[in-house]
């Protein structure tokens, strides 16, 4: 699972950095609330359309993964790319006067890919064979 | 995160069992045609077609054999191996697996069931960003340095056995597709199944390197005693077969056992 996770991170570094640099940019000009917000919302989003990963998923489904091993494979995998945006946000705090807001979209930057992780977490189960969302007769 | 649950791997050729097995599914808004074995259905609601996709099919598949299940696009070979390997659920009918009854199976065991036995498809269905050897090994939880090291000796024991032994660290996207196939069949080899569903696994390959996938096939029931059951349109694969069971309209329309 963590293996996945951090192969598909590792081999993808553009997606990676994608995901992390709304947040750096925009941590190193913030001031004003509203810019943090917009972070937030680009981070989601080219989280969401970086990361598809659904043919992946349903093919590890038929093999035998269970959908709570699915989930926590996406969960990890969006918790590495929120580690690595916050981090990259982060690292903006040394520019002088961006302190605050670096911090603040680190965090922020973390807090979005947690979200969205869980999102698509939730999500996998529509990835499950048919089987498995039913009773025996 | 992890499953709890050990699986067992099936030690020899599995004995299957499929008794008067039935699928349907809704047809299409608009689907007036005939299609592959259309009927009304008596117990929906509502007066709702559904097209039957198999048809009571009776089957027993002996152990350490190789069975082709042939017929026409839409005849039901595909869903007949979903059934078979836990993906859907026959309306009626029960399908066991040696003494494991497969259609009796609650939800949470199906993905456990599927480790068991070996599934290939048509499409390699290889993870892209994983290196070859974790794609074999990709359905095994290893929690620890000890699971993982074995975990690893096996999938590169069955790449040898598929004849990819130097491929171990190479990613997906650099083999060739009969290559990358090789290495789907190394992965449905790694729970030692003693059942292997193979659906048109040649389909995406050329006739030559089709017959050496068949090859690889046919030394896994020698080899392995393994059970396998593949579907296929192209004869010169189901000639190769100790047993070939055409379909039509989800029904078994000729059994080269019955013949036999």
């Amino acid at each position: 699972m963590i293996r996945l996770a951090w192969s598909r991170l590792r081999h993808r570094p553009a997606r990676g950095l994608l995901v992390a640099l709304p947040a750096a940019a925009l941590g190193a000009l913030a001031a004003p609330a509203a810019l943090f917000a917009l972070a937030a919302v680009l981070y989601v989003a080219a989280a969401v359309l970086l990361t598809d990963g659904r043919a992946e998923l349903r093919a590890l489904s038929w093999v035998g993964w269970p959908w709570r091993r699915l989930a926590g494979a996406v969960l990890a995998e969006y918790a590495m790319a929120g580690v690595l945006g916050a981090a990259i946000a982060a690292a903006a705090a040394l520019l002088p006067g961006t302190a605050t807001g670096a911090l603040a979209a680190a965090g922020l930057a973390l807090a979005a890919a947690l979200l969205a992780g869980l999102a698509r977490a939730a999500s996998a189960v529509r990835l499950i064979p048919d089987a498995e969302r039913s009773r025996p007769a | 995160m992890t499953d709890p649950q050990p699986i067992p791997a099936l030690q020899s050729g599995a004995l299957v069992s499929i008794a008067e097995v039935t699928k349907t599914y809704p047809a299409c808004p608009g689907d007036s045609g005939p299609g592959p074995g259309p009927s009304p259905d008596p117990g929906s609601v509502g007066g709702g077609r559904r097209i039957v996709a198999v048809d009571r099919v009776a089957l027993d598949l002996a152990p350490a054999s190789v069975t082709a299940v042939t017929g026409p696009s839409g005849s039901g070979k595909s869903t007949l191996l979903r059934l078979v390997g836990g993906l859907e659920r026959p309306d009626a009918g029960v399908i066991a697996v040696d003494t494991e009854q497969v259609t009796a199976l609650p939800p949470r065991a199906l993905p456990g069931y599927r480790r068991r036995i070996g599934l290939v498809f048509e499409r390699d269905l290889l993870i892209p960003d994983l290196s070859v050897l974790d794609n074999v090994r990709v359905a095994a939880p290893a929690r620890t340095r000890a699971d993982r090291a074995a975990t690893a000796d096996l999938a590169r024991e069955l790449l040898d056995f598929v004849g990819l032994p130097h491929a171990a660290g190479a990613r997906p996207g650099r083999l060739a597709p009969a290559d990358r196939q090789r290495v789907a069949i190394a992965r449905a080899l790694f729970g030692r199944p003693g059942l292997l569903l193979a659906d048109e696994p040649t389909g995406a390959l050329g006739s030559e390197v089709g017959g050496e996938i068949v090859d690889l096939v046919v030394r896994i029931r020698d080899e392995y005693g393994t059970t396998v059951l593949i579907a296929t349109h192209d004869p010169e694969i189901a000639i190769r077969c100790d047993r070939v069971v055409r379909l039509r309209d989800g029904r078994v329309a000729d059994d080269s056992a019955a013949l036999a």
